[in-house]
């Protein structure tokens, strides 16, 4: 005896005709004693008629020239070629490579290149001695102070040091001095600076680009 | 009327390789429209629900066919088939709206109708809840009697899945009748909400 939920595991097979002989007879007599099951079948099988039964809409002759238009209409013919699209890509790909290869011509005189801004001649007396020295590389700095014997700030003592520590060989011996000449100037001794550290400037005015000197 | 998978995609030899890229001529593509346009259309029109659109499919299809025609002949109406339902199934998906057609020309303001087409619209309306993937695995089976293999082929999707697929589509279509059912004012037929007791 089938029951409804064992009847629902064969109902695809019992439509599509896939049940043995003896299955099919006990979906049969289950059908014909479950009015549920019965109905569920009925329906089913309704809805597949109705959908197997329904006419075939027309093809109209104005719909295969729609298709045909697309298709057998010469220019389709070309656009639609891989001949032309393979002929496209070979143009385009010579057209490029000329471009890159061709010879350049002769250069164009261009602006200067200008690194970052620097004043007019005539505007660095409006800016002021001090703002300029502050923009000024520490070597430079350095140099004025010395110059003048003036002794250095806490930040250019820094900046030398930081220099000095990334700096080789000539340039960090003559950043070593350098920092024993302001420890001179900071805390001066009997011993003259010039017969101290004689040739100090002038080592220092080699680490500086001339355009960078303070006379320049 | 069992039917073989369909081969579309690759050609066995060179020569099929030639053959298949070689373009149908104008009185054949006009021929194989009118053999095979309105089964198609039917097709289409059954998944997407709108028959604007189903005509666009079907004719991309035939556009398709003449670009690329299937190396074997007899293939071409499985090709045919296999290429109007997914992209009738990819369409829909696309659009992820309602269809902005009714199919049924006797809409719901309609005045009262004989109890066959009163059956008929519910059918419709069942239909036009379901998913489309559902709607085309109903439409291959009951409408082209397609075996097992070739819905498999035309959907390209395993076996297995076509009989759990078909068996899901049945009782969603149940659900929606009773659905249906509830809406209408009388019935010809009782229709159950539960199959199973």
């Amino acid at each position: 005896m089938m029951d409804c939920a064992t009847f629902a595991s064969h109902r695809d097979a019992f439509l599509d005709g896939r049940l043995t002989e003896e299955e099919s007879r006990l979906v049969e007599r289950h059908l014909a004693e479950c009015p549920i099951c019965q109905a569920a079948i009925d329906h089913l099988l309704a809805a597949e008629a109705h959908l197997r039964d329904e006419p075939d809409p027309e093809w109209t002759e104005q719909l295969s020239q729609s298709v045909l238009e697309q298709t057998t209409a010469p220019l389709a013919r070309y656009v639609w070629s891989w001949q032309l699209a393979t002929a496209a890509g070979w143009i385009l790909a010579i057209g490029l490579g000329i471009m890159l290869l061709r010879p350049t011509q002769s250069p164009t005189p261009r602006a200067q290149t200008v690194g970052y801004y620097q004043p007019a001649p005539w505007m660095k007396s409006t800016l002021g001695p001090r703002r300029e020295i502050e923009k000024a590389p520490p070597e430079v700095r350095l140099l004025r102070q010395l110059q003048t014997r003036q002794p250095p700030s806490p930040g250019l003592l820094e900046a030398i040091a930081s220099k000095r520590q990334k700096a080789f060989g000539e340039e960090r011996m003559v950043l070593l001095k350098a920092e024993a000449a302001c420890a001179h100037l900071l805390q001066p001794t009997p011993q003259d600076f010039q017969v101290l550290f004689p040739e100090l400037e002038s080592q220092l005015k080699a680490l500086i680009t001339p355009s960078q000197l303070p006379d320049a | 009327m069992p039917e073989g998978i369909p081969g579309p995609k690759t050609p066995s030899s060179e020569h099929d390789a030639h053959a298949a890229r070689r373009p149908l001529s104008e009185a054949k593509l006009r021929q194989i429209m009118l053999d095979h346009g309105p089964r198609l259309l039917a097709l289409a029109r059954g998944v997407v629900r709108d028959t604007h659109l189903a005509e666009d499919i079907v004719q991309e299809s035939f556009v398709k066919l003449w670009r690329q025609p299937p190396e074997a002949e007899a293939a071409t109406a499985s090709w045919l088939r296999t290429t109007v339902v997914r992209a009738s199934i990819d369409r829909i998906r696309k659009r992820q709206a309602a269809p902005s057609e009714s199919l049924n020309p006797s809409a719901p303001e309609s005045p009262p109708i004989a109890d066959a087409q009163e059956q008929a619209r519910r059918i419709e309306k069942a239909m036009d809840r379901l998913d489309p993937e559902k709607r085309a695995v109903l439409l291959l089976r009951a409408r082209d009697q397609l075996p097992y293999e070739a819905i498999a082929a035309a959907l390209d999707i395993p076996v297995g899945t076509v009989m759990s697929r078909l068996a899901r589509a049945r009782k969603a279509l149940l659900h929606e009748l009773a659905q249906t059912e509830n809406d209408a004012p009388r019935s010809p037929i009782p229709f159950s909400r539960r199959t199973n007791p």
